[in-house]
């Protein structure tokens, strides 16, 4: 009787898609508590959060395409593109709320263009986005120069720098919003189960009256503005368009929507999962410095985790393909 | 058959005009062709190598020269750099400019070069077996020794805790900044705790080392050899609300960004190293060896701090607008 219980309690646990990341998670979070305890001081965790935050804005739409079987790896060069943007506009008198508005419009524009390519003339998504990330990334180098765009006003900085009753940063605010947006969406609504279906099957789907084309080409649209959201944020937050912010992302944010639970063959998605695979990737870089890792070894332990989270991951499909 | 021989006669004169006057363009343009110089950089954007290559290009354009200033789309990213190295070569450069960075995998490609009649110029880094033409650029030992003067000079030798951040862990000149640094800090200050980190040339990155390294070790002054480290450490002191006392920060080169930090009084100071005058002088050395002028091999470039009293004036001459 107590084995059959554990059992169930066992299988409760398994059958949770974000595993992957809550398990080495919890892990640095135990073994930093007896290697450097300030690792728990509030400013610390709240850095963390924040810097999760940035790549939650871009990951959380993320976690909807690779849902539906999708993939985009322009999505740093529209985050710089998105922060370029709205420097320039800032810089030349354009007050904030329009300032953010056209870029976000600007956002949906390549996100859709995206969306024409892949889905309209069926193009492979990898090659595609990678082809765009060229342009976007270029686009940006010959708008700026390569130099960064300063000298932002202080009302337009207001929007990346301002605390929540003088302790929280408001990035961690606008990533609990699209968090909290994203999961209704995804997890509770008809349309978001439609991109399960369309990751699943396509044809499927289709004959199942989901509106295939409109509905992926809308998630890049999405994905497109969520990312032009993360260069604005950034912009404002360190008072710069740098042409290069975005360089570094994509990679870490397709990672972190992965080792969430988020299926990259498409079919499955959560994101919950995601936002733990976020704070699990902010977590380790902190959590190398508070163990006094040194900086050349510390690249290696990042990438010892990264496999443990994505072997706890395919443990736990292999339990659950086992039934 | 009298008309149709006439006919095609005439045609036949009227293509071999055609050919005469299109040779006599051809000779022409052949005259008018510039001399081509290829510059290679670890990085095209960014407020150091950006505005190197702005500089270069139009130094280029001013001497009638074909300038074409590339870098890979990772900092720093050798096979990349040599592949450029490649096109140069492949293009028919005339000079091949390169930031060298490790000399044993760039001795090939630098080899071929020479072998095709291309003249070397080193930036930063002279080539090993004396394959350069010529070399400009900062004395990276210097360049060390100054970062830790201007340290002392300006925060005291007395209860250093320095967070020191450079671009990268692989580039032999930023280690020899580094062992320098570390070199004449132990003679200056021999009590100051020091950490070394890097930021991979990524702005996401130098945000991120900065909060982890400030939260589990507060530091009382950031040295930065990486310009996106000297955002991130101007917008951490400024967001923290933080006197000059409680951090010092150190910038690196004369982005529109650092400059406006300063003047804004955030950052107490940044070690210029003039990477206009280097553009302009890689384009000026470049036509000297075309021409087949003899040039003393020295480091001409200087590196010394620019304080908040010189800022506004030294963006004026620099053509950089601060708000």
């Amino acid at each position: 009787m107590k084995n059959k219980k554990e059992n169930a309690i066992l299988k409760a646990i398994i059958t949770k898609n974000e595993l992957g990341a809550i398990i080495p998670l919890a892990i640095i979070l135990v073994v930093v508590a007896f290697g450097n305890p300030t690792f728990y001081q509030l400013k610390n965790l709240l850095d963390i959060l924040r810097t999760a935050s940035f790549s939650f804005y871009i990951a959380a739409p993320l976690t909807f395409l690779l849902t539906a079987g999708g993939m985009d790896l322009s999505i740093g060069s529209i985050l710089s593109f998105g922060g370029v943007m709205y420097a320039k506009l800032i810089v030349n008198g354009v007050p904030v709320l329009p300032s953010v508005v056209l870029c976000l419009i600007a956002g949906a524009l390549i996100g859709f263009c995206n969306g024409i390519i892949i889905v309209k003339y069926n193009q492979p998504a990898f090659i595609a986005t990678l082809g765009t990330q060229y342009i976007i990334s270029g686009a940006v180098l010959v708008w700026t120069g390569g130099i960064s765009v300063s000298g932002l006003t202080a009302p337009s900085k207001i929007i990346g720098q301002y605390y929540l009753f003088d302790t929280v940063p408001i990035p961690i605010l606008y990533a609990v919003i699209i968090g909290v947006v994203c999961y209704i969406v995804l997890a509770k609504s008809k349309w978001g189960r439609s991109l399960a279906a369309i990751g699943g099957n396509k044809e499927t789907a289709y004959l199942a009256g989901i509106p295939v084309v409109k509905r992926r080409m809308l998630i890049y649209a999405i994905v497109g503005v969520a990312a032009t959201f993360t260069g604005v944020i950034w912009a404002a937050r360190f008072a710069n368009g740098l042409p290069g912010a975005g360089d570094a992302v994509n990679m870490k944010n397709m990672a972190a929507v992965i080792i969430g639970g988020t299926s990259p063959a498409g079919g499955s998605g959560t994101v919950v999962g995601t936002a733990f695979g976020c704070i699990l990737l902010a977590s380790i870089a902190n959590f190398l410095v508070f163990l006094g890792v040194p900086a050349t070894a510390q690249q290696l332990i990042f990438g010892v985790i990264l496999i443990a989270a994505i072997f706890i991951d395919r443990y736990r499909r292999d339990v659950l393909s086992r039934g | 058959m009298k008309k149709l021989l006439t006919l095609l006669l005439a045609v036949l004169m009227v293509l071999c005009l055609a050919g005469c006057g299109q040779k006599e363009e051809t000779v022409v343009e052949e005259e008018k062709e510039a001399y081509k110089v290829w510059f290679v950089a670890p990085l095209a954007t960014g407020s150091a190598w950006g505005t190197c290559g702005t500089s270069f290009l139009a130094e280029c354009e001013a001497l009638g020269i074909e300038g074409k200033y590339e870098g890979p789309i990772q900092a720093a990213d050798i096979p990349a750099m040599i592949d450029l190295c490649e096109q140069a070569i492949a293009d028919g450069t005339d000079v091949l400019i390169c930031n060298w960075r490790d000399y044993d995998s760039f001795n090939e490609v630098a080899q071929r070069a020479k072998d095709a009649g291309i003249k070397l110029l080193g930036y930063n880094q002279p080539l090993n077996d004396g394959l350069c033409d010529n070399y400009l650029g900062i004395d990276p030992s210097k360049l060390g020794e100054v970062l830790a003067e201007t340290l002392v000079e300006n925060r005291g030798a007395e209860g250093l805790k320095v967070l020191y951040l450079g671009a990268s862990a692989t580039s032999q000149s930023h280690l020899a900044t580094e062992e320098a640094f570390k070199n004449k800090l132990a003679e200056l200050a021999p009590t100051a705790e020091v950490e070394y980190d890097y930021t991979s040339g990524s702005a996401d990155t130098a945000a991120e080392k900065v909060n982890s390294h400030m939260n589990a070790n507060a530091a009382n002054a950031i040295v930065c050899n990486c310009s996106f480290a000297a955002v991130a450490a101007a917008a951490y002191k400024e967001e923290n609300n933080l006197t000059s006392e409680q951090l010092y920060v150190q910038g690196i080169d004369t982005g529109a960004d650092i400059l406006q930090y300063i003047k804004d009084g955030v950052a107490d100071n940044t070690i210029v190293q003039d990477w206009v005058g280097a553009g302009k002088m890689a384009a000026d050395l470049a036509l000297k060896l075309i021409n087949g002028e003899e040039i003393e091999i020295q480091t001409k470039l200087g590196a010394y701090p620019l304080y908040p009293a010189e800022v506004e004036e030294f963006a004026k001459n620099q053509g950089i607008e601060l708000q």
